[in-house]
């Protein structure tokens, strides 16, 4: 194969595959790249046959007169306003046309730089993380391309031009460099500058920048839990005393909402200020506090102070509060660092307390029924059957949560009609549909109720004993009020949809690994930003004190994983500093060194048994045990003395030394080169000597 | 020649990046513009990956030119300003990756060698054409290996040591090349006599009390008669080359070029004469090679002719050790007031 076949044939199949993920993108229209893919094939078909006449200059100019008006009618009509179709439709048929016209060495250029537009253009309005096996299989082909150009142009300068004068197979670095490429890109990609807030195109439709870190404000749709349970962000830590774990699930009340008009929540704003007792105590509710629990809140652009719903007392270094009339707890600001408080629990969640609604009132909030709709109405009839008003919760309850399917797919779920369609057409939605038709369905029933947001779970981080919430934990819930048992909390949502709380089988399996790459994608690739980055920085601080917190026994190490520094009592870090500790890892390390120090030590001593011994280094070694052996060895003696004076001394050994001095002779006189069967005659010629050798004494 | 292996660690050379090297790091710019401008993660991946690429690219060309051993061999007879051959064996020694489009020169003008793929722990071995001006002792002591590999972004180099010595000869002439008005020649001349050499005289009849071995049977046959072979006589063949050298100081390139010529002229009289079959003597004012002939006296006469340099001006006038033998008198003009 000539090498301008070679080049073009590389070329073509780089061009084919530069595009392909564009209509995935919803960028480029299926027919454009079908009609892409068909020139290129065309072009792939001719380099083939190697037919040695292409496209003339004046040709490829004429051409690219032609497709002006089409740039036009693209621009103007087709896609009015918009740039990147149009542009990609341009840098299609460029590349496509230059393939056929590719005469000089600098057209192959062309078309690489035109192809690598292409492959930016396919990365760049790419949010979906198989995009990665794309990257990579652009990137070894490139290399393969690379690497042939190089090897073509030096072959040119040396005058070869049509026949390689021998073959450089490729294959396996290409392999090698492409893995080794993208695994040094990892570290890299998480130290590259960041300066501006990671943009993304949003799945589906529209452009936006990534959801903030919360969701939770005054005015929420249905997708703003959801959209926040996306984030793996650490929302605050909680260490519990005197008992280490939760004498109940750890459930954490952040917001209440009383309007609905069938699209957002609002909270009704009737907030009451909570002035701080004596002791520098909020009480929040009556009860005996049973169990303390330590909450370390991390910065998360929200006034609302999470709060246990068993909370009865509250110690936070703040002159006052807010509390709604569900009992949620703001501060008046939004804390600027990391907020530490002290929350005293009972052992049941503390609504009792909380302010009944006026039924009288026709204004009562948790009574807003816009949303309830005949179709609603009769459905929460129908599901909530006869009874007392709790027991019909209750069922209600159940109905919901065993007749409905959990999901977080909730794009463009929030339009009007959002909840008839998660009640009656998709019937799958997450925490926010089921709570929100709850209590909707409640209402048509005469049931006050309101929507609560918070925290449900979190996971337990046993070695230095403190829960984590993240923001993957957030949640919404039900309360609802009975005239004989008061506000009473219910959730509506699936088992296995509930923050922490799944069931375990193989579907669900298969969805969470999906989901969990899903995440993992979007939270630490596509999201990735320059607040990572420090987190990062400061893991790996924080690690290398870790580190060194091994050979400083007796000695407490300062805390370095968070921005606003809180020493625990007794002169532990903080929860919130997510430091690491080697002492976890101190024996595992241990003998994992140990296990490489021992698979390192056995493959050089295999290799250097099995190593096959070039002649030279036979004879040496023939030479050293001879003369061991009492055999005079002068610097001088030649292969032949040595030969003839072996044989005297040891004559059992005179075939073998005579065998290993020809091959030594052959390989360093006559620059013979020995082959592996030669080499290992020397190889069993010198043990024969030294077995001779040995019996001799 | 001498030869010797290399033994001290290669140095490396300056990276030289190519265009399509300099064109993919604008394109790393480029888009590392567009990445920090959008805060588009997609495009940080693209980077990231093209940098590493760099990275990678960066380390295989460094491991593709180490662990090489190198061996340099001359030919056995180099002359100046006639281009030869040295020969180069590359081992290499090593077990993860083969090596690729290695480039070999002397930093010399000639022919590099390319070595397009040392597969691993294989031997190669090829020709270094060279050029060398000038006559005298030419070390060569590094040999460079370059490289575009793997993906032609940048050129590196690497220089292994192998100290190696060649005994450049003079430059030698074509027939016809000694001029006679700069050389002059004495003696008895070349007249051939009748004598018991090897070389044959003339034919002529058989007298009595020739001796009957050196009748030409053939010619006997042919003609009838008896037909006697003469044989010329030996010692007639002999030349002295007389090389005065005590030419001074030569403090002009033209002078110096005067030098070189007379010596390349004495070197190609030598051997032209020596490969007649001649005894040639070589007399220079350090050196007095006696009349001899065959390869190792043409050795003799081009290693002397090799080393020999100007010396300052002297009255006596230097002699051949026979004043019968015919003489070639190589000698320059005083180019200076010395």
């Amino acid at each position: 194969m000539s090498f301008g076949k070679e080049k073009r044939l590389l070329l073509g199949l780089l061009a084919l595959l530069a595009p392909l993920p564009l209509p995935f993108n919803e960028v480029l229209e299926w027919p454009v790249l079908v009609l892409y893919a068909a020139a290129v094939a065309l072009f792939l078909r001719r380099a083939w046959r190697d037919p040695g006449t292409w496209l003339p200059g004046w040709a490829m100019n004429v051409l690219g007169l032609a497709y002006l008006p089409l740039l036009y009618l693209d621009l103007v009509v087709r896609w009015s306003g918009q740039l990147v179709r149009p542009v990609i439709h341009l840098a299609l048929f460029a590349v496509g046309v230059k393939l056929f016209a590719l005469r000089q060495e600098r057209d192959k250029w062309h078309v690489v730089i035109g192809v690598f537009f292409l492959f930016l253009a396919a990365m760049g309005t790419s949010v979906h993380p198989s995009i990665m096996l794309y990257l990579a299989a652009f990137v070894a082909l490139s290399m393969a391309v690379l690497a042939r150009f190089a090897y073509f142009s030096v072959l040119a300068r040396f005058g070869y031009r049509r026949e390689e004068p021998v073959k450089a197979p490729l294959r396996a670095f290409v392999i090698g460099a492409t893995v080794a490429a993208i695994a040094l890109g990892a570290p890299l990609f998480a130290l590259l500058p960041r300066i501006r807030t990671p943009y993304i195109l949003v799945r589906g439709a529209g452009t936006g920048t990534v959801v903030k870190a919360a969701g939770f404000s005054d005015l929420i749709t249905l997708d703003s839990i959801g959209s926040a349970r996306a984030g793996r962000q650490v929302v605050l830590r909680m260490r519990f005393s005197p008992q280490p774990k939760p004498r109940r699930e750890i459930r954490l009340k952040a917001d209440t909402y009383d309007l609905y008009d069938g699209r957002t929540w609002r909270a009704n704003g009737n907030a009451e200020s909570l002035a701080p007792e004596p002791g520098g105590t909020f009480r929040l509710a009556p009860g005996r506090p049973t169990q303390n629990a330590e909450v370390w809140l991390l910065p998360w652009n929200s006034p609302a102070l999470p709060m246990p719903v068993r909370a009865v007392g509250l110690r936070v270094r703040v002159p006052s509060l807010a509390r709604d009339r569900g009992g949620a707890v703001a501060l008046y600001h939004v804390p600027p660092a990391m907020l530490q408080y002290d929350v005293d629990m009972a052992d049941q969640p503390a609504l009792e307390s909380l302010p009944a609604p006026e039924l009288q009132s026709g204004a009562e909030s948790s009574l807003d029924r816009r949303a309830v709709t005949p179709r609603i109405a009769a459905l929460a009839a129908q599901s909530m059957g006869q009874g007392s008003d709790y027991e019909r919760a209750e069922r209600l309850e159940q109905y919901l949560s065993t007749r409905y399917g959990y999901t977080t797919d909730f794009v463009g779920r929030s339009g009007q009609l959002a909840l008839e369609d998660f009640l009656f057409r998709t019937r799958r939605g997450h925490c926010e549909f089921f709570a929100t038709a709850m209590v909707v369905m409640l209402r048509s029933q005469g049931i006050p109720a309101r929507f609560v947001t918070g925290f449900l779970g979190g996971e337990e981080n046993d070695f230095e004993g403190y829960y984590l919430v993240r923001q993957s934990n957030a949640h919404a819930w039900v309360e609802a009020w009975f005239p004989d048992r008061g506000w009473q909390l219910f959730d509506p949502t699936p088992a296995s949809g509930r923050p922490g709380a799944v069931e375990r089988d193989l579907p669900l399996l298969v969805s969470e690994v999906w989901d969990y790459m899903l995440f993992r994608w979007d939270r630490y690739v596509l999201t990735f930003g320059f607040y990572d980055q420090m987190q990062l920085l400061l893991q790996a601080r924080s690690a290398w004190l870790s580190f060194w917190k091994i050979f400083q026994r007796n000695q407490s190490v300062p805390d370095a994983g968070s921005p606003s520094v809180e020493t625990l009592p007794g002169g532990t870090a903080a929860p919130g500093t997510e430091g690491w500790s080697w002492e976890r890892w101190r024996v595992p390390v241990a003998i994992g060194f140990a296990v490489v120090a021992l698979v390192v030590i056995a493959v050089l001593w295999w290799q250097r048994r099995h190593r096959k011994r070039t002649a030279t280094e036979s004879y040496r070694r023939l030479r050293e045990r001879l003369e061991r052996s009492g055999l005079a060895v002068p610097g001088s003696m030649a292969p032949l003395q040595l030969v003839k004076s072996a044989g005297g001394r040891f004559p059992a050994a005179a075939g073998a030394t005579s065998r290993l001095v020809d091959l030594y002779l052959r390989e360093s006189f006559a620059s013979e080169e020995l082959d592996e069967e030669q080499l290992g005659r020397a190889a069993e010629s010198l043990r024969e000597v030294e077995l001779v050798l040995k019996k001799a004494g | 020649m001498a030869f010797r292996r290399g033994w001290k660690w290669p140095v490396p050379e300056r990276i030289r990046p190519t265009r399509v090297g300099i064109g993919y790091v604008v394109g790393c710019l480029l888009v590392g513009v567009a990445a920090t401008n959008t805060g588009n993660n997609a495009l940080y991946i693209v980077l990231a990956v093209m940098l590493g690429v760099l990275v990678v690219s960066g380390l295989t060309s460094r491991v593709n030119l180490q662990g090489l051993r190198l061996e340099l061999e001359a030919p056995s007879e180099v002359f100046a300003n006639r281009p030869f051959h040295l020969r180069l064996l590359v081992r290499h020694g090593g077990r993860l990756l083969p090596r690729w489009l290695l480039v070999f020169t002397l930093g010399e003008p000639g022919q590099p060698l390319l070595v397009p793929y040392l597969p691993r722990r294989g031997t190669s071995r090829g020709y270094l054409e060279l050029l060398v001006p000038r006559r005298g002792r030419h070390r060569f002591s590094w040999v460079h290996v370059g490289s575009i590999f793997p993906l032609g972004f940048f050129h590196k180099g690497l220089r292994y040591p192998v100290d190696a010595e060649v005994l450049v000869y003079p430059e030698l002439f074509a027939a016809g090349g000694v001029s006679p008005e700069r050389a002059s020649t004495r003696g008895e001349g070349f007249a051939q006599r009748v004598g018991w050499g090897h070389d044959l005289h003339a034919l002529r009849a058989f007298r009595s009390g020739d001796d009957p071995r050196r009748i030409h049977w053939k010619q006997t046959a042919r003609t009838g008669a008896m037909v006697f072979t003469e044989r010329e006589a030996e010692e007639g063949r002999r030349l002295s080359i007389v090389f005065d050298n005590a030419v001074g100081a030569l403090s002009t390139p033209e002078a110096e070029a005067r030098f070189e010529r007379l010596v390349s002229e004495a070197a190609t009289a030598a051997v032209d004469y020596l490969g007649r079959g001649f005894e040639v003597e070589l007399v220079t004012r350090e050196d007095r090679l006696p009349f001899a002939s065959g390869a190792l006296q043409r050795r003799a006469v081009l290693e002397a002719l090799a080393l020999v340099e100007p010396r300052p001006l002297a009255a006596d006038v230097l002699r051949p050790s026979s004043a019968d033998a015919p003489q070639l008198r190589l000698a320059m003009e005083p180019v200076a007031a010395a």
